[in-house]
């Protein structure tokens, strides 16, 4: 790790530009030296891929072996909504690549971003684990690990933390060009959490123990 | 009958087109509606990925504030409504969550001891007030319309859980449209994911699932579609134009409704009081049809 930080603030190793976040460093390698992403996040990642690792070893001593049933209920014909994007995605290669040890290549994929979590794959699953909840598992170890957890995701989770909602009530628009509030309209005021510092407070003391669930 | 009414963040920050109408027509169908006064987020969308056991109390303090008030909630979000069967399923089997959430809630003052539950205002429509009840407060049935009924993912599923309608077969929605008069068949994409859910991460892939979705129905032959989901909705009225570029196809354009407005119409209340106005789809000539019954 010590070869990213500097007195200035975080450098990247192949070329020394300078950046104020990690994540900005991040996006750089991601987007300057693209060959070098995979050596950059395992050195970067160091210690993190323990947890990697782990997640791997249960998921795959938890869903047992994978078998013809699993691979012809899971297949193409569960209506997954994967499968309309990438064509040849088929949910129980999820299944697959975890049992062939590729759980960071699925940290990568934009397939586990894909998935709509509809359960589809989850109602002919034959097995206890399926597709949706391996991706599930591997979104959330994604998000702890900081390995990556969409914008948009962590946009919403700050206003919570803040307001307590996704988003506050907004202006929208009518089909013949006007502006329209819930005040115009006639609705009441929006609901909100009254006492954001203790909201705030009880939110604070569950991320102490969200390592454990 | 009386709930509390949980419209959640997506329809109170903006469909309030879904809001307006169910505040308009459950008053008129004996459902008296309390405020749930404190509620927050269910954290469904974001917290569920990034902190499970975070998620897990955003829906809990939801379901001790009605608790507080010896309510049920009456969600109007399939989302929503999946959050609050989840954690008081989890919370009522697993000890240890129970106590870890349960010691949470008391720094905002709350406790949930498993006392109430949330229904979907689907439920309610079909199975609390019931079709009869709905059929006699009709005035201006939808003659001559047939009308694609889109339930939603987790109205049906998951199926270990008891969720709003049928696993195998829902067909609550559907029931209820032709309560108005209107035809609702069924057609082979009815249970297929809208796509909305990933709509802020992998846009794309998203309207490429409601675009299909929404050329087939067009195929079909449907005059409009109807849903009761806000996520749902908000793709598929409000994206039509996207759709359109997406495929190079200008044909993906159908009148989207919420069943709550289509039930007001029916029932005679005015198209503004229905938010109707703000529906994006082209939902006008539809309307004319419905007010010259």
């Amino acid at each position: 790790m010590s070869r990213f930080f500097t007195q200035e603030g975080l450098k990247c190793p192949y070329c020394d530009e300078k950046f104020p976040t990690h994540r900005a460093l991040r996006v750089h390698v991601g987007a300057k030296h693209r060959e070098k992403t995979d050596d950059f996040m395992d050195e970067y990642f160091g210690g993190r891929w323990i947890e990697a690792d782990f997640v791997a070893l249960m998921l795959q001593s938890a869903m047992g072996e994978i078998t013809e049933e699993y691979i012809q209920r899971c297949g193409n014909d569960v209506g997954c909504p994967i499968t309309k994007i990438h064509e040849d995605f088929a949910p129980y290669q999820i299944a697959v690549k975890v049992k062939q040890d590729e759980v960071k290549e699925l940290l990568r994929s934009d397939i586990i971003w894909t998935c709509t979590s509809c359960l589809a794959c989850d109602e002919k699953c034959p097995v206890e684990m399926s597709p949706h909840e391996i991706i599930t598992i591997i979104k959330n170890l994604s998000a702890r690990i900081g390995y990556h957890f969409p914008r948009e995701y962590s946009e919403l989770d700050k206003n919570v933390l803040k307001t307590g909602v996704i988003q506050t009530p907004k202006t929208v628009p009518t089909r013949t060009g006007g502006q329209m509030t819930r005040e115009n309209l006639g609705l009441p005021a929006a609901q909100a959490p009254r006492d954001m510092t203790k909201f705030s407070q009880a939110l604070a003391k569950l991320s102490e123990t969200r390592v454990l669930l | 009958m009386r709930y509390a009414l949980y419209p959640g963040c997506t329809v109170q920050s903006e469909q309030y087109e879904y809001e307006m109408s169910v505040r308009e027509v459950l008053p008129k169908l004996g459902i008296q509606l309390a405020e749930l006064d404190g509620a927050g987020c269910c954290g469904y969308l974001s917290y569920r990925v990034s902190s499970p056991i975070g998620w897990k109390y955003l829906t809990a303090r939801n379901l001790a504030l009605a608790e507080a008030l010896s309510l049920d909630i009456l969600t109007l979000c399939n989302n929503c409504h999946l959050s609050f069967s989840r954690v008081a399923n989890d919370m009522e089997k697993d000890d240890e969550l129970r106590k870890t959430l349960s010691e949470a809630l008391t720094i905002e003052g709350l406790e949930y001891n498993g006392r109430t539950r949330a229904l979907h205002i689907l439920e309610v429509l079909h199975d609390q007030i019931g079709r009869a009840k709905i059929a006699e407060k009709i005035e201006k049935p939808l003659k001559g319309l047939n009308l694609a009924a889109h339930p939603g993912c987790y109205l049906f599923r998951p199926t270990d859980l008891k969720r709003p309608d049928n696993g195998k077969e829902p067909k609550k929605l559907d029931e209820l449209i032709r309560t108005l008069g209107a035809e609702s068949s069924d057609y082979p994409e009815k249970l297929e994911c809208c796509g909305s859910t990933i709509s802020r991460v992998q846009e794309k892939a998203s309207l490429l699932m409601a675009g299909s979705k929404l050329k087939a129905i067009k195929e079909h032959g449907f005059d409009g579609l109807v849903t009761i989901c806000p996520h749902c909705f908000r793709i598929f009225d409000g994206r039509q134009l996207e759709m359109q570029n997406l495929f190079s196809d200008d044909s993906i354009e159908l009148p989207v409704f919420y069943y709550t407005q289509l039930l007001g119409l029916s029932m005679g209340i005015p198209p503004e009081k229905l938010g109707l106005e703000l529906n994006n789809s082209p939902v006008e000539g539809l309307i004319e049809r419905v007010l010259k019954n």
